[in-house]
């Protein structure tokens, strides 16, 4: 399945191959950790077992910076 | 449990005989929150932070170093919800797009919030940051950094200002400390605490977000709306900073409250040794051309404007 997140400010396709997708599969993809980042969901923040549905606007936040 | 399962309830909702659904786990904490009770713990750290280290009061007058980021944003949020009296101060580095969307969002923010944002554009004080980094050679982020703490000190004093914070958190603080430790730094070692003291010349340097992570910081900005610039400074890519914090929060993820650990310890248990071996202070002198506070007869930033003035000849 393709889907499409908003990622540091810009729209980026996934592809994961599953039928059934998690925000932790998404974190998985983007090889992000937990510890700091996260998934929100039509401007909710979801658990990582969430389940995304095909209608659902997500957005991926790393809060790791340079700083 | 280590990480928040569906229908989890919040802690703190619980112990008041309420229901409501957590939506954020922090397991070094222990804590399943509800958004509401999330801000309110957020606060109340940051408070206690303020009072653990007395960094300040009610009666200081603070300047945030704002970079637009979701650190120094939430940091100035959380001073103001608390009764704080803080402005902003903004420096426009000149490095291109990032900077104009930067200051555009800081800018939105102190409307929001209703306070003061003061705009410092380097350009007119010195040069842009991509100008400094091509005439001098010069690392951009140590050049940056330097030119930073300097405007920012001077400014401080120059407009009434007593306190400077910044939105340093947990995960650059025990970066640093990582870093300085795998070089046993102990110059910068001994200088790693969150309140640097106002003396000769420097005003008080405070960092009420250290015991605050990462992910927590974006997780308040996140809950209050507040837009942050998302991406980096293009000079910050591949930073070692970012290597060690990827490297760090695999242990974290195994062994939740190690970062925690590692600078709350530091700070208690190892900085006081650091204080006690100190040799004497080098002397602070004035700077001969501007009168900031320097160790060599011209500081560094007016060094770096003579040099700037030579490569453009
Ligand atoms: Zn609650
Ligand atoms: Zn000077």
């Amino acid at each position: 399945m393709e889907i499409t997140v908003s990622y540091r400010g810009k729209e980026k396709k996934l592809n994961i191959d599953k039928d059934k997708i998690t925000a932790g599969d998404i974190l998985k993809a983007l090889d992000l950790s937990s510890d700091y980042a996260f998934v929100a969901v039509n401007g909710e923040v979801v658990s990582e077992d969430y389940i995304i549905k095909e209608t659902d606007k997500i957005k991926v936040v790393n809060a790791i910076s340079g700083g | 449990m280590n990480r928040l399962k569906k229908g989890s309830r919040c802690t703190i909702c619980k112990s008041k005989g309420e229901k409501n659904k957590a939506i954020v786990y922090l397991p070094h904490h222990r804590l399943a929150l509800c958004k509401e009770h999330f801000i309110s713990w957020f606060e109340k750290r940051v408070e206690k932070t303020i009072k653990e280290f007395k960094m300040f009061s009610k009666n200081d007058r603070i300047l945030v170093a704002v970079s637009g980021g979701k650190d120094s944003l939430a940091l100035w949020n959380a001073l103001v919800r608390l009764g704080y009296e803080a402005d902003g101060f903004y420096i426009n580095l000149g490095i291109g797009q990032y900077s104009e969307d930067s200051k555009q969002l800081a800018l939105n923010f102190a409307k929001r919030i209703g306070r003061p944002l003061h705009i410092l554009d380097l350009s007119s004080e010195i040069s842009t940051i991509p100008q400094i980094k091509e005439s001098t050679n010069r690392p951009a982020c140590s050049a940056c950094g330097m030119v930073k703490r300097y405007y920012m000190n001077k400014f401080a004093k120059e407009n009434g200002y007593n306190i400077i914070a910044t939105g340093h958190n947990l995960d650059d603080e025990v970066a640093v400390l990582f870093g300085n430790t795998l070089k046993w730094d102990i110059d910068y070692l001994k200088r790693q605490y969150p309140v640097l003291k106002e003396e000769n010349g420097f005003i008080r340097k405070v960092k009420p977000l250290c015991k605050i992570t990462e992910k927590e910081s974006a997780l308040y900005s996140f809950f209050n709306g507040i837009e942050y610039i998302e991406y980096e400074c293009p000079f910050s890519e591949g930073a070692s900073s970012i290597e060690y914090k990827e490297y760090i929060a695999k242990l974290e993820e195994k062994h939740p409250g190690t970062k925690l650990q590692f600078y709350t310890n530091f700070l208690k248990r190892m900085y006081p040794i650091l204080q006690t071996n100190e040799k004497l202070k080098e002397e602070l002198n004035k700077c001969k051309i501007c009168g900031e506070p320097s160790y060599n007869e011209i500081c560094s930033v007016c060094s770096l404007k003579e040099k700037l003035k030579t490569a453009r000849v």
